[in-house]
């Protein structure tokens, strides 16, 4: 997605949130069209054993919290920021409930495959991406969300702060220790 | 290390919501809504239903509870089936209303029953509303009291009022006195040719229907988006305009240069959103180039940059001699002499 097409019309978000404020759900039906597809990314690749139906709930999830939590929103043309803060916060819940499930998430052992990605995942065919993918799953959740939001989602490193709630120094922090753990053989 | 982690994550990328989810996710918003605003109500209702029945005099503790109302209309007499599935003879009854059995016959005195029954040559099953009869031939139907209608899912039935008979089979509907043809079903993914040609025929509702379902099985048609854009510009939808050409945008190549220049048209009372489209625009050769920038020239000189106007208005002039785009800038340039 170029610049061009989404920051030039930072103020139609501005004006999409006007009418969603006057009580007007189709301007929520165009903001999911605009963002729904980086807020269903994001939430993928945070979250790398997510299937992409689940993404999709979680994606419809978010713009409904969105929705819900409209007054405490301040219209400052960053709007898919505060998207992938509501969509990272759903993510947790999300990975909270699978480990309440009992769904199985760790390692077979040094090396081991499909950790990561699903056995019937067409992306573990290629073996770079799937290292990346079991890599990236062994992450912490808190230093994978710095990642994804940076090296991904092309936020800098105060903005992703801003995201997640937490200090610069602290995602610096955490995008060091991620990118030095994803080095590590 | 990004390389990898690139291509890793641009193989987990996700396509935008078409049209038809964009919807589906507003229908619940509104539900949503719908329960916030009426579900307290409700709660208090049923609260103060509760107490009502609770604190009602002559209501002794620990006694049985009053029969049911169906059982009491009809002590003795012809047996009544209530709302609910009813077994009868092997055929099964869903009843939602009252029927009244009455040997082989059922009275439908409120509401509709839908009927599966089995075939009885001796004693066809029959459904009797007021002066209407519907004769069982083998089939599964539903009969609707007032107004009259029956519909027919499988088999036969005969609808019958006096000395007239109607035949009804599977699919069709009888309905205020006649049988009413089922419709065929609409094509599931329209045809871009037959959108455009509802759009110029001004069928716009119906276009606009028919993109939001191409768009749902198509999500990266640019043309679709595009056509969609048009529709939205045309009823002065200009947000949704811009939604629609900004995804020609993301699909990239050369429509996404389109897009640029329609969203730009669109964002003419909006120089500072206008510009950068502009810009992008004109870093590709097109016919369209004279018309963009003076565009651009007339949007900086808007936002207050004289210069930057006066350069691409006097590149307009230079680069397209002869054109109406390249009389306006002269004019526009000999307007800002002092």
């Amino acid at each position: 997605m170029t610049t061009t097409g989404v920051n030039a019309h930072a103020d139609l978000d501005g004006d999409l949130v006007q009418r969603l404020r006057q009580g007007d759900l189709d301007a929520l039906g165009l903001l999911y069209q605009r963002h729904g597809g980086a807020v269903r990314s994001l939430v993928r690749r945070s979250e790398p054993t997510m299937t992409p139906e689940d993404a999709d709930d979680l994606c419809q999830e978010t713009f409904l919290a969105f929705h819900d939590g409209l007054r405490r929103y301040r219209h400052g043309g960053r709007l898919r920021s505060w998207l992938y803060g509501i969509a990272l916060k759903k993510a947790r819940s999300y990975r909270r409930r699978e480990a309440l499930r009992g769904v199985l998430r760790s390692a077979r052992g040094v090396g081991a495959a499909g950790v990561a990605l699903r056995r019937d995942d067409p992306e573990a065919r290629v073996d770079a991406q799937r290292q990346i993918g079991q890599a990236l799953a062994r992450l912490p959740a808190a230093q994978r969300e710095v990642l994804v939001l940076t090296a991904l989602e092309g936020l800098a490193v105060q903005e992703a702060a801003a995201v997640l709630g937490i200090s610069e120094n602290a995602a610096s922090t955490r995008l060091y220790r991620a990118r030095r753990a994803l080095e590590q053989p | 290390m990004s390389d990898p982690l690139q291509e890793w994550g641009a193989a987990r990328a996700l396509r935008a919501p078409s049209p038809a989810e964009a919807q589906e996710l507003v229908a619940r918003a509104r539900r949503r809504r719908w329960v916030r605003r009426v579900g307290p109500v409700c709660v208090l209702a049923l609260a103060v239903a509760l107490l009502w029945v609770g604190l009602r005099p002559g209501k002794e503790v620990g006694t049985a509870p009053e029969p049911p109302a169906v059982a009491e209309v009809a002590p003795a007499g012809p047996e009544v089936l209530a709302d609910g599935t009813h077994h009868l003879d092997g055929d099964v009854l869903e009843v939602e209303g009252v029927v009244e059995v009455l040997g082989g016959r059922l009275a439908l005195t409120r509401g509709r029953v839908t009927v599966t029954a089995h075939p009885r040559a001796e004693a066809p099953l029959e459904v009797v509303a007021g002066s209407w009869s519907v004769r069982v031939v083998g089939t599964v139907f539903t009969v609707v009291r007032d107004p009259f209608e029956v519909a027919v899912a499988e088999g036969i039935v005969e609808v019958v009022r006096g000395e007239d008979q109607w035949r009804l089979g599977a699919g069709q509907r009888f309905a205020d006195g006649r049988v009413v043809r089922p419709r065929p079903a609409p094509p599931a993914v329209p045809e871009l040719a037959e959108l455009r040609a509802q759009v110029l025929r001004g069928e716009v509702e119906g276009a606009r229907a028919g993109l939001a379902r191409r768009l749902d099985v198509h999500p990266d048609d640019h043309e679709a988006w595009a056509l969609l854009a048009q529709v939205h510009t045309r009823e002065g939808h200009r947000d949704e305009a811009l939604v629609a050409w900004s995804r020609v945008v993301d699909l990239g190549g050369r429509p996404a240069q389109r897009a640029r220049y329609e969203s730009a048209v669109l964002l003419e009372d909006r120089p500072a959103e206008a510009v950068p489209l502009l810009r992008a625009f004109l870093e590709t050769p097109d016919p369209l180039a004279a018309e963009a920038r003076l565009r651009l020239g007339q949007a900086l000189l808007d936002l207050g940059d004289a210069s930057g106007a006066r350069a691409e208005l006097e590149a307009v002039a230079a680069e397209h001699p002869g054109t109406r785009p390249a009389s306006k800038a002269a004019q526009i340039l000999a307007d800002l002499e002092p």
